[in-house]
C-alpha cells in the first residue's frame, strides 16, 4: 500500500492515528475507514506519535515518553485475546487528561509523545531524534529479552529519565533497579502468585496442578507460584507444559481432560500463559471439576474492569467512554506512573520543575522519598518498595464477570504493611550492563 | 371488637407514618430511600427514587427534599407531605453531593465526571453557571453567610474556593489524598475538609486559604490504612466535631477548641455519612456494607439503636419542621 501524504495530511492521520490508535479505532464505525486507517497507522506505528494537546508556553511542562518493544504476535491466539494496540498508552492518555486538570490550578503540565518499534537498535535511532530529548519519565513496555538492553539505552540517552516499568510482571526485572531510578508500577509476578496463595489458604484449597506455556513469562510466573507454594505451604501435585499440538477452539473438550489428567487428584489448576496459548481452554474441561486460577478463571491482577470500589467506577467510566473498551492492568500501569509522577511534581518546588536537566532527579527523589504515596483508587495509599522500586498496591482477584475480592486477604499480616504480605520486600541487585 | 382495634391501630400506624421526627436515608444500591421514626426507630416508609441516589438535603422550611439520583443524571425534588417527586433540577451528569445556598434558591451540585460544578437556580430551574474544578468533585461546602462556597475534587486533591457572587473560582488549596466531605465552622472562620485515603481531617483558615491543622487518628487494633475519614459534622453549640472513619467502622469525637481527639464510637461497617437531629442530641450515621444506620446520642457516645435500612445506605438527613 503506498500512502502518498502531504505533510498536513499526515498531521491529520496521525492525530487520528493518536486518537483511534489511542482509541482502538472504537469511535470509528465504517469498516472500510476502519480498514484504511489501521494500515496507515500500522505504517505510523512503526514510528511515533505526539499527543495532540494544547501545550501552553507559560506554565512548567514534564514530558513523558512512552516507549513499547512491539512483540511479535504468537501464533494462535484467539483474536478476543489479543492485547489491545493501545495497551497501556490509552491509561496513560487518560492519567494526563486527569493531571493537567489538576496542573491547571498548580501551573504545571504533563505532555506525552509516543513511539515503538520491533527492535532496540530502531528504538535506539529514534531516540536520537532532538525531540525525545526532554522526556522526563519513561513510560516502558518491553519484554524481558529486551529490557536489559533497553534500560541500558535509555541510561545513555535519557540519564535523567525516570523510567516506570508498566507491562512486565517478572521478577528478575526487580532486581535491575538497585541504583537506578527504575519503578514497577505494574505488579510483579510474586506478588499475583501470592495473593492466589493468600485465596487458596483462605479457602482451604491444598493440592495444586500447575500448567504453563513456553513464553518466558510463563516461567516466571511459575516460578513465582512455587515460592508461593512454599511460603503458604500448598502442594504442587504435578508441573506440566502445554505442548502446543492441536488448535483447542475445536479440540479442547476432549484434549484437555487427558493434558490435565494427573494420578493423584487435585483441588485446583494454576496456569501461567502470558500469550493466552491454551489456558482459556482449560475452565470446565479439566480432567477434575476444580477451579482454575492465574491466567485463566481466578486471575489475579494489577486492575479488573469489574472493579469498581473507592471511586474506581469514575476511572472505569472515563476510560470506557473514551476507549470503548475495558481498562485492564497494564492501562491501569501507566495510568498509576503518570499519576505518581503529577503527584511527585505537585510536591517539587517550581525551581525544580523548571531546572532543564535536573526535572527527572528531584521527580526520582521525591518519588523514592521515605513518606511518598499516591492515591489510585486502590482504598488505600500506595508508596515504593525502596529496595525493589516496586509500587506496593493490592492485587484484584476477579473472573471476566465479577471481582472476587483484593489482596491481601483478611487475616494475612506483616509487621510493616499488609501489602507487603504480596511479593518480595527485598531484592539482590543486578550488574548493569552499561 | 377485633376491628376497631385493627383500626386503631392502623390509624397508629398511619399517624405514626407522618409524625415527626424522621430520618430520611437514601439507599445507593437498592433506588429507593428509607424513611426512620426518629421516636420508634423504626423503617417506617421505604420510597422509590432515581437511579443510585446518594446526596440528599432538606430545603430551609424542610417541606422539599434534593435528592441527587446520579445514575439518572439529575436531582430530583420530592415534595415531603406525600412523599412524591414533584420536579427535576437540570444537573447535569453524575450529580453525586449538593449544597443549598442559605437565600434558599441557589444550589450547587458537583458533576463527578465532568469535573464541574453547576450552580442551579431552583425557582427557574435553570443552570446559572458553571465552573471548571478539578477531577471528579466531591463534598461541597457553603458558609453560613453565603459569600463563599467550597467544592473538593477526589482525584486533584484540592479544596477550591468559589466567590458565590461572582462564581469565579479565586483560589485552590491543596489537601490530602482523595478529599471527601468540607464544613464551615459555625463563625465561617475555618473549613474542615476530610480526605479519606490520606486518613486525615484538614482545618484551614478561610481568611488565608492556608491549613492550620491536621488531625490524623490512631486507633488501637485498627490497622492505619482503613482510617478513612469521610462524613463530618460540627455542633451548633458545643465545640465538638464527628468524623466518619469508614471501613475503620467507627466515628471520632474531636474537640474543636482544642483539636484532641476525645472519643471513637464504633458503629456499623464502612460509617459514611452523618446528621443530627434538631437539638443535636442524637447524630445518625450511614453505615455503606452493614446496610445500617447507628443512632448515637452526643453526650454519651453511646449507639442507642441500630436501624436495618436498604442497600448500601448514603446520605442522610433528619426532617422535624
Amino acid at each position: 500500500m503506498t500512502v502518498h501524504c502531504s505533510s498536513t495530511l499526515l498531521r491529520a492521520i496521525n492525530f487520528v492515528c493518536l486518537k483511534s490508535a489511542v482509541a482502538s479505532l472504537g469511535g470509528v464505525k465504517h469498516g472500510l475507514m476502519k480498514t484504511l486507517l489501521l494500515s496507515t497507522c500500522t505504517l505510523l506505528a512503526l514510528s511515533t506519535y505526539t499527543y495532540a494537546q494544547e501545550i501552553r508556553s507559560d506554565i512548567d511542562t514534564i514530558s513523558i515518553l512512552h516507549i513499547q518493544l512491539l512483540q511479535p504476535s504468537t501464533p494462535g491466539t484467539p483474536s478476543y485475546l489479543k492485547r489491545p494496540v493501545n495497551n497501556g498508552v490509552a491509561g496513560a492518555a487518560i492519567a494526563i487528561e486527569d493531571a493537567n486538570i489538576t496542573g491547571k490550578f498548580l501551573s504545571y503540565q504533563l505532555s506525552m509523545q509516543s513511539l515503538s518499534a520491533p527492535t532496540i537498535t530502531e528504538i535506539k535511532t529514534q531516540l536520537n531524534e532532538p525531540n525525545y530529548h526532554n522526556a522526563n519519565a519513561i513510560l516502558l513496555d518491553a519484554p524481558s529479552s529486551d529490557f536489559q538492553a533497553a534500560i541500558s539505552v535509555l541510561q545513555q540517552r535519557l540519564p535523567e529519565a525516570v523510567i516506570f516499568n508498566i507491562a512486565n510482571s517478572d521478577d528478575a526485572l526487580r532486581t535491575l533497579s538497585c541504583g537506578i531510578p527504575l519503578v514497577h508500577s505494574i505488579p510483579s509476578y510474586q506478588m499475583k502468585a501470592d495473593a492466589l496463595a493468600q485465596w487458596f489458604r483462605v479457602k482451604r484449597i491444598k493440592e495444586i496442578l500447575a500448567l504453563h506455556g513456553k513464553h518466558h513469562n510463563d516461567m516466571a510466573f511459575l516460578s513465582a507460584f512455587k515460592q508461593s507454594a512454599k511460603k503458604f505451604k500448598l502442594e504442587l501435585v504435578d508441573v506440566k507444559q502445554w505442548s502446543d499440538s492441536f488448535d483447542l477452539r475445536r479440540a479442547a473438550f476432549s484434549e484437555i481432560p487427558q493434558f490435565t489428567r494427573t494420578k493423584t487428584r487435585y483441588d485446583a489448576v494454576f496456569t501461567a500463559d502470558f500469550d493466552a496459548q491454551f489456558a482459556y481452554a482449560l475452565p470446565f474441561n479439566t480432567y477434575y471439576q476444580v477451579p482454575v486460577v492465574g491466567d485463566a478463571g481466578l486471575k489475579s491482577l494489577g486492575w479488573h474492569a469489574t472493579h469498581e470500589q473507592w471511586g474506581a467506577r469514575q476511572l472505569q467510566n472515563r476510560f470506557t467512554e473514551t476507549f470503548n473498551r475495558p481498562m485492564n492492568e497494564v492501562d491501569f500501569a501507566a495510568y498509576l506512573s503518570v499519576i505518581s509522577a503529577a503527584t511527585a511534581i505537585q510536591q517539587m518546588t517550581s525551581d525544580a520543575r523548571t531546572s532543564d536537566t535536573k526535572v527527572g532527579q528531584s521527580l526520582a527523589l521525591t518519588l523514592l522519598n521515605d513518606g511518598f504515596t499516591v492515591a489510585a483508587y486502590r482504598g488505600r495509599p500506595l508508596s515504593i518498595r525502596p529496595s525493589t522500586k516496586q509500587i506496593r498496591q493490592p492485587i484484584t482477584l476477579a473472573h471476566e464477570d465479577a471481582l472476587v475480592t483484593h489482596a491481601p486477604l483478611e487475616g494475612f499480616l506483616h509487621q510493616n504493611d499488609e501489602l507487603d504480605t504480596l511479593g518480595n520486600i527485598n531484592t539482590t541487585c543486578a550488574k548493569h550492563n552499561n | 371488637m377485633k376491628f376497631r382495634l385493627v383500626s386503631l391501630l392502623c390509624s397508629l400506624a398511619s399517624f405514626t407514618a407522618f409524625a415527626l421526627p424522621q430520618a430520611y436515608v437514601t439507599n445507593e444500591k437498592d433506588n429507593t430511600i428509607s424513611i426512620i421514626d426518629m421516636q420508634s426507630f423504626d423503617v417506617v416508609d421505604t420510597i422509590d427514587v432515581g437511579e443510585r441516589p446518594r446526596g440528599f438535603i432538606l430545603s430551609a422550611d424542610q417541606r422539599h427534599a434534593y435528592i441527587c439520583a446520579s445514575d439518572a443524571d439529575r436531582i430530583q425534588i420530592m415534595d415531603l407531605s406525600n412523599h412524591t417527586i414533584v420536579g427535576d433540577l437540570p444537573s447535569g451528569a453524575d450529580p453525586e453531593t449538593i449544597a443549598l445556598h442559605p437565600n434558599g434558591t441557589t444550589i450547587y451540585t458537583a458533576n463527578e465526571d465532568d469535573a464541574l460544578l453547576t450552580v442551579i437556580d431552583i425557582p427557574s430551574g435553570e443552570v446559572i453557571s458553571q465552573i471548571d474544578v478539578g477531577v471528579e468533585p466531591e463534598g461541597l461546602a457553603v458558609s453560613h453567610d453565603g459569600k463563599m462556597m467550597v467544592v473538593t475534587s477526589e482525584t486533584t486533591n484540592m479544596v477550591h474556593w468559589i466567590d458565590t457572587q461572582t462564581h469565579e473560582n479565586v483560589a485552590n488549596s491543596l489537601v490530602d489524598a482523595r478529599p471527601r466531605d468540607a464544613h464551615f465552622t459555625m463563625d465561617d472562620k475555618y473549613l474542615w475538609v476530610s480526605s479519606e485515603i490520606g486518613g486525615t481531617v484538614s482545618i484551614f483558615d478561610t481568611q488565608t486559604k492556608q491549613k492550620v491543622h491536621t488531625l490524623s487518628f490512631e486507633i488501637k487494633g485498627v490497622y492505619r490504612d482503613k482510617v478513612q475519614p469521610v462524613g463530618i459534622v460540627l455542633m451548633k453549640d458545643s465545640p465538638y466535631a464527628f468524623v466518619a472513619l469508614g471501613p475503620a467502622n467507627r466515628i471520632a469525637v474531636i474537640n474543636t477548641e482544642t483539636f484532641k481527639i476525645e472519643d471513637y464510637i464504633l458503629v456499623g461497617r464502612r460509617v459514611w455519612q452523618l446528621a443530627f437531629n434538631e437539638d443535636q442530641s442524637l447524630l445518625l450515621s450511614t453505615n455503606g456494607v452493614s446496610g445500617d444506620v447507628s443512632i448515637i446520642n452526643t453526650t454519651s457516645h453511646k449507639v442507642e439503636h441500630t436501624v436495618k435500612v436498604g442497600r448500601y445506605p448514603w446520605g442522610v438527613a433528619v426532617k422535624w419542621k
